[in-house]
């Protein structure tokens, strides 16, 4: 298993995923706090794709591929069910 | 080191670079609406970019389309999520939006 | 160069530790949940690095997909029910209970227990995996994890279907009767549609791909289901009506088909063998044909549980017979 500077472009991309974090524990909408899931979606995909650079496996571009394909499940479940309109939740 | 290999590592550089500036919009901007702009433009040039680096390094056609792909699959993603966030964003009394007047 | 790979994983590590704390410790339910959905993607990275690709697969498509949309929607059930009799904001059952201590005591014994396990240089025996692989040919598939999920350890997998047919039964005996929630006029819309035009397509060929790829790469029927089922959530949202009730026979047929093909095969092969044991000519078709079905199945059964608890689903109406 060939390891190349690609983990540390990985390490890096993940430290700058938990920097998204602070958002979703900060808010204050739930919107916000989506945002980082969908951050995660994206970046997740990234970290996959480096990985896959790292060890040669092109196996993890399919698990990015079915990342990117879901990513966008999430949100709309958040905007059609839990935050349609005039639901007036409260916004933390 | 190969041509290719310090090509790619440039371009996933350039998109790590777009990967911070999106996560640094998504914690300093002061709205909802602000962060989703960071959120989804640069987090879609830097995932190209990536995606750029990562094609170089394939030999195959099928891996390198696959790449493309899940590139576009996150553009498409985004774009619509960005637009339904907006949106309900919009529509919800408590989302408040902070406004530069600057004209 | 080791150091890589360590700082990575060290990352890693500290990220799922620091989010599943966060997750635990909030106080509003739907920051503790945004956080799990965030944890799930670690761990599906996690399985990456363990070397356990076909799991992180089915972590990346049971995790962003479903599993995030049932929370949701049933943190929204919750929150309807409950509105103008307490206040909007639910709070995190866990945060500050004494039981949530102790969960946390345990834990922490459980991680050194391991790591004392871990670090005294106790190495794994191999257990059955070298047996295993060395009668891969005789499974019909080269992915040595499609090989004991659909043919050495079939029976295993059978009942995991049965399950998930159980748990989509017992959402509908609890929905019975439940009118379906009309989108409102406000929530449709032209962008979601065309996402779901284009999106749709992609997901099926990708679902099939996986199936088909889960002969030597990681892949396989739960993944690919998995992805359908999430597809099948977002055609929910947009306003399609999919036809979800057990009125209709193709529903019927469509949630029951995949255990059914796999009892089947089970039993077809009993002229002179065991049940499930497939002749090694044919066990790579029999293999394929039942994970299509399952995969199928499972993408259903995911949508139904999701309408379920996001109290979409309808009451027959009339002139839809047995």
């Amino acid at each position: 298993m060939t390891e190349q500077p690609y983990i540390l472009l990985a390490a890096y991309l993940l430290l700058t995923l938990m920097g998204g974090v602070l958002r979703a524990v900060w808010g204050p909408t739930r919107a916000d706090r989506m945002q980082t899931a969908q951050l995660f979606g994206t970046g997740g995909a990234g970290v996959l794709i480096l990985l896959g650079l790292a060890f040669e496996d092109t196996a993890l571009f399919d698990i990015a591929l079915v990342l990117a394909l879901l990513s966008a499940v999430v949100v709309i479940t958040f905007t059609r069910n839990v935050w349609s309109s005039g639901s007036g939740d409260d916004p933390s | 080191m190969s041509i290719s290999a310090v090509l790619s590592y440039l371009l996933i550089g350039f998109g790590l670079v777009f990967f911070t500036a999106g996560t640094v919009g998504l914690l300093r901007f002061p709205d909802v609406f602000s962060r989703l702009h960071a959120l989804t433009k640069a987090d879609n040039l830097g995932l190209g970019l990536v995606v750029f680096g990562a094609i170089l390094r394939q030999s195959e056609l099928t891996v390198m389309l696959k790449l493309v792909l899940i590139w576009l699959l996150v553009l498409i993603a985004s774009a619509t999520t960005c637009y339904l966030v907006a949106e309900s964003a919009r529509r919800n009394p408590d989302v408040k939006e902070s406004r530069n007047d600057a004209a | 160069m080791l150091l890589d790979g360590l700082s990575f994983d060290l990352l890693l590590s500290i990220a799922l530790i620091a989010l599943a704390t966060a997750a635990l410790r909030a106080r509003d339910l739907f920051k503790s949940i945004v956080i799990f959905m965030l944890f799930g993607l670690l761990v599906a990275i996690a399985w990456v690095r363990v070397h356990a690709p076909d799991l992180a697969l089915a972590e990346a498509a049971i995790g962003s997909g479903i599993t995030g949309a049932l929370f949701l929607g049933a943190l929204n059930r919750i929150e309807r029910k409950r509105k103008g009799a307490a206040s909007g904001r639910l709070e995190n059952p866990v945060n500050g209970s004494t039981s949530g201590a102790w969960a946390v005591l345990l834990t922490l014994v459980l991680t050194g227990l391991l790591a004392m396990a871990v670090l005294s240089g106790w190495s794994y025996s191999g257990g059955l995996a070298d047996e295993a692989l060395s009668r891969i040919d005789e499974s019909g598939v080269v992915n040595p994890v499609t090989a004991v999920i659909l043919n050495f350890r079939a029976y295993d997998t059978l009942l995991e279907i049965g399950v998930l047919l159980l748990a989509v039964l017992g959402v509908y005996a609890v929905c019975e009767g439940q009118t379906m929630r009309d989108l409102r006029r406000r929530d449709r819309s032209k962008v979601l549609e065309t996402f779901v035009h284009l999106l749709s397509p992609m997901v099926v060929l990708t679902a099939g791909y996986l199936v088909w790829v889960g002969y030597k790469e990681p892949g396989g029927a739960f993944q690919a289901g998995a992805l359908l089922g999430g597809a099948g959530v977002v055609l929910l949202l947009s306003g399609r009506e999919l036809p979800l009730h057990t009125a209709r026979t193709v529903v019927r047929i469509i949630l029951g088909g995949g255990f059914l093909v796999f009892l089947l095969a089970g039993l077809l092969v009993m002229k002179d063998r065991a049940f499930l044991e497939y002749p090694r000519a044919s066990a790579k078709h029999i293999i394929l044909i039942i994970e299509l079905a399952c995969t199928v199945s499972i993408g259903a059964i995911l949508t139904v549980l999701f309408s379920g608890c996001a109290n979409l689903l309808a009451a027959p109406s009339e002139e839809e017979g047995p």
